[in-house]
């Protein structure tokens, strides 16, 4: 055999070995591959399965914010009118004057988010009696003086009725815990109103986050009689729908004709909250 | 036998290198596939983390549609109000 021939097999042994050895490596590599590939594909599956509900949900409850923003604006439209409507929210809102996104539709100062402050001030704002409170102008104090037909079960959402009373000690929450989450809102739901509260003699009283507990009442099934001009006898009402607060005072909403006994009750920040539908108050 | 000789150079030089230059290529490519699937397989873990309260947007659904109908009757007792 010629040296030339050694030579040539010499070679073509050494071509399939770095062959055989650079194709072990990409096997091994792709073995790799392979368990990665059915891992992604085990975590899109996943991923698939939970994020399943997510757009009809999120369609629904689109829904029912479109609701109740057109229920709201409705309302508030054919109170004042479009134009009073705009005037009115742009001065509630403090963020009326906030720049806005070109072609935004905004009509209750719609706004980018990341115009959004830090630190909104609160929408609704409670005071001590007497304490920097703007007196009410006189179509706002008729508007308040006048009874509702139902002023306390009309106010609240489902079939109960509200009433704010003393704390009950026995049922005060614990001290707020730092470790603890606070309780999201969402909790905090109001009763079914198709399931009507059963008719039993204590109402049931539910512990408030604050220190208060809320009772939830039964409103009157039937509507209460017209508000007579002039009654012989102011008659208070034996119990007034009422419900349990946070800040460890109560909150009480009475009727006109009831006792004129004072309704102020001392709220968490110090201050106390008074409702009354009499005008003189 | 001269020929011979020329083609053992040419093997030599130019087909043992290409194909060592292939192989690598090749086996750098998986590589770099084995790498990037890695990441995927990372993200994805931490979007099946992150998509864990998901199903919490039933109840968020549940919640908004009470709160509607609460605003609902509220704004209607407002509209009787004022």
């Amino acid at each position: 055999m010629s040296a030339a021939a050694i030579v040539t097999i010499i070679l073509a042994v050494v071509v399939i070995l770095v062959l055989a050895v650079s194709l072990l490596a990409v096997a091994r590599v792709l073995v790799g591959v392979n368990g990665q590939l059915g891992s992604v594909i085990a975590s899109v599956g996943k991923i698939a399965t939970m994020t399943e509900p997510v757009n009809p949900v999120v369609k629904s409850i689109d829904g029912n914010l479109g609701t109740a923003r057109d229920v709201l604006t409705s309302l508030l439209v054919s109170k004042v009118g479009v134009e009073g409507a705009a005037e009115l929210v742009a001065s509630v809102d403090p963020m009326a004057d906030a720049p806005v996104e070109e072609g935004t539709m905004r009509f209750r100062g719609g706004r980018a988010p990341g115009d959004v402050p830090a630190a909104e001030p609160p929408s609704v704002r409670y005071s001590r009696v007497g304490e920097g409170s703007a007196p009410l102008p006189p179509a706002a104090r008729q508007a308040v003086a006048e009874p509702a037909p139902n002023p306390v079960a009309s106010s609240f959402s489902g079939a109960g009725a509200i009433r704010l009373i003393d704390p009950d000690p026995d049922l005060a929450p614990p001290a707020p815990d730092r470790h603890t989450p606070a309780p999201r809102a969402a909790e905090l739901r109001a009763p079914e109103p198709q399931a009507p509260a059963p008719p039993a003699a204590e109402p049931a009283v539910v512990p408030f986050s604050g220190g208060g507990a809320i009772r939830l009442i039964e409103p009157d099934s039937e509507p209460e009689p017209e508000p007579k001009p002039e009654p012989a006898e102011p008659e208070p009402e034996p119990e007034q729908p009422s419900a349990p607060f946070s800040g460890g005072g109560a909150i009480q909403l009475r009727d006109t004709e009831a006792e004129p006994e004072p309704s102020s009750s001392p709220f968490s920040g110090g201050g106390t909250i008074r409702f009354r539908d009499s005008p003189e108050s | 036998m001269l020929l011979w000789w020329i083609g053992n150079v040419v093997l030599l030089v130019v087909i043992a290198p290409a194909v060592v230059f292939l192989l690598v290529r090749v086996l750098l490519a998986a590589r770099t596939v084995d790498r990037t699937l890695r990441d995927i397989n990372a993200v994805g873990t931490k979007m099946v983390s992150d998509l864990e309260p998901v199903p919490e947007l039933l109840k968020t659904e549940s919640y908004v549609s009470q709160t509607t109908a609460g605003l609902a009757k509220y704004g209607a007792a407002l509209d009787k109000i004022l």
